[in-house]
């Protein structure tokens, strides 16, 4: 049975045309929000992507907008999930806690629910989270411990009894995009 | 050397008298020149010595730009936000670029209206209880069915679409088949099933 008081925070963070924009959503394991926030596009004028040339993208991305997400959420989820593989570092870095890159894979499904198989990629595993789906590609910050892995793959077959684990995202995307209509 | 005596001096006055002059020598020496041993230095710039004309100009209220060749247009010379006027001024405001920084704000109830929306996975399902003149279309889960307020079938995505009540403490999900039963038209059927990952 899933725990209660488990929650998985999600982040995007996008940067298309010159226009930056996050959000972060915290849901219990059923995938019901608790938290959501949302930054105000960001727009850098040429003067600023002059001054800041090519760390602008970096610096709007990792420090502005994910530190201000962080920074503003109140809940505290048990594990921080992120759309982008280079936001895995600073994630972990900033919220002190465990956080992972997660996206679909093509893979045929492992034989049960919980097997973790490192792919060859530093620090990429393949998570097979419930027995209905194909496994999950994760992606950890480097130096994460073989245990923490096995640790955070046992949350995540413990939410995906209740949820589909990446759905979330298209909730944040059609947020972000009712957004930018108003 | 001893000074010659006023003796000595009359002696060869009244011996040579008349014949030869008589002068008087000086005998005190030049004291020789005392140079010092200490060296001064001299240094000398090699830049280009700058004057800063333009500290000196603005200490003044304004200059006037204009002459009688020239006149200084506001027509000529268009300059955006601000008002063009005929002398330089002696205090120039600058305007620092402000940081970039992000705001954030909180909108749950927003997210709370969304629904989640489960895709079919009947192609993972291993087991497909069916019963004899039944076809079976989707398999959705895991979905907490006591929590639903309300659910919705996407005929054109073939998605289904779930509202949830957040207040429920249910926690219990399972799984949802969607059949067509044949024979009987295009009667669609639903049906639970526990647990969620359609093992019956």
């Amino acid at each position: 049975m899933a725990v209660a008081g488990s929650s998985l925070g999600y982040i995007a963070v996008e940067g298309t045309e010159g226009l930056f924009r996050g959000a972060s959503l915290v849901v219990d394991f059923r995938g019901i929000p608790m938290d959501f926030r949302y930054t105000d596009p960001i727009r850098p004028s040429r003067l600023e992507r002059i001054l800041y040339g090519n760390a602008l993208d970096v610096y709007l991305r990792e420090e502005l907008i994910l530190e201000s997400l962080i920074g503003a959420v109140e809940a505290r989820p048990t594990l921080w999930i992120c759309r982008e593989p280079d936001l895995v570092l600073p994630l972990k870095s900033l919220t002190k806690g465990k956080a992972l890159f997660l996206s679909p894979s093509t893979h045929s499904p492992m034989e049960a629910a919980g097997e973790v198989e490192h792919s060859g990629e530093g620090g990429v595993y393949m998570v097979q989270a419930d027995s209905v789906s194909a496994p999950l590609r994760a992606a950890f910050p480097d130096q994460t411990r073989e245990d923490e892995v096995r640790q955070i793959a046992g949350i995540l077959v413990e939410a995906a009894k209740t949820m589909e684990l990446l759905e979330p995202f298209g909730r944040i995307q059609k947020a972000l995009t009712s957004l930018a209509e108003e | 050397m001893a000074p010659i005596g006023q003796d000595i001096r009359d002696y060869f006055s009244r011996h040579f008298l008349g014949r030869i002059g008589v002068s008087r020598l000086n005998p005190v020496m030049v004291p020789p020149p005392v140079l010092s041993l200490r060296r001064r230095v001299e240094t000398f710039p090699i830049r280009t010595k700058m004057n800063v004309v333009g500290s000196a100009f603005f200490t003044f209220s304004g200059v006037a730009c204009s002459n009688r060749g020239f006149r200084f247009s506001g027509q000529l010379v268009k300059v955006k936000g601000a008002k063009i006027a005929r002398y330089a001024p002696d205090a120039i405001v600058t305007h620092s670029v402000p940081w970039l920084k992000a705001t954030v704000r909180a909108d749950r109830k927003r997210m709370d209206v969304l629904p989640q929306e489960r895709t079919s996975r009947l192609q993972w399902q291993r087991i497909r209880p069916k019963k004899e003149g039944e076809v079976i279309l989707a398999w959705f889960g895991p979905i907490v069915e006591e929590a639903i307020i309300k659910s919705t079938l996407n005929k054109r995505q073939g998605t289904l679409l779930i509202w949830y009540n957040p207040q429920s403490r249910h926690f219990n999900a399972g799984g949802l088949y969607l059949y067509r039963r044949l024979g009987t038209g295009e009667n669609l059927e639903w049906r639970w099933v526990q647990p969620a990952d359609g093992r019956t």
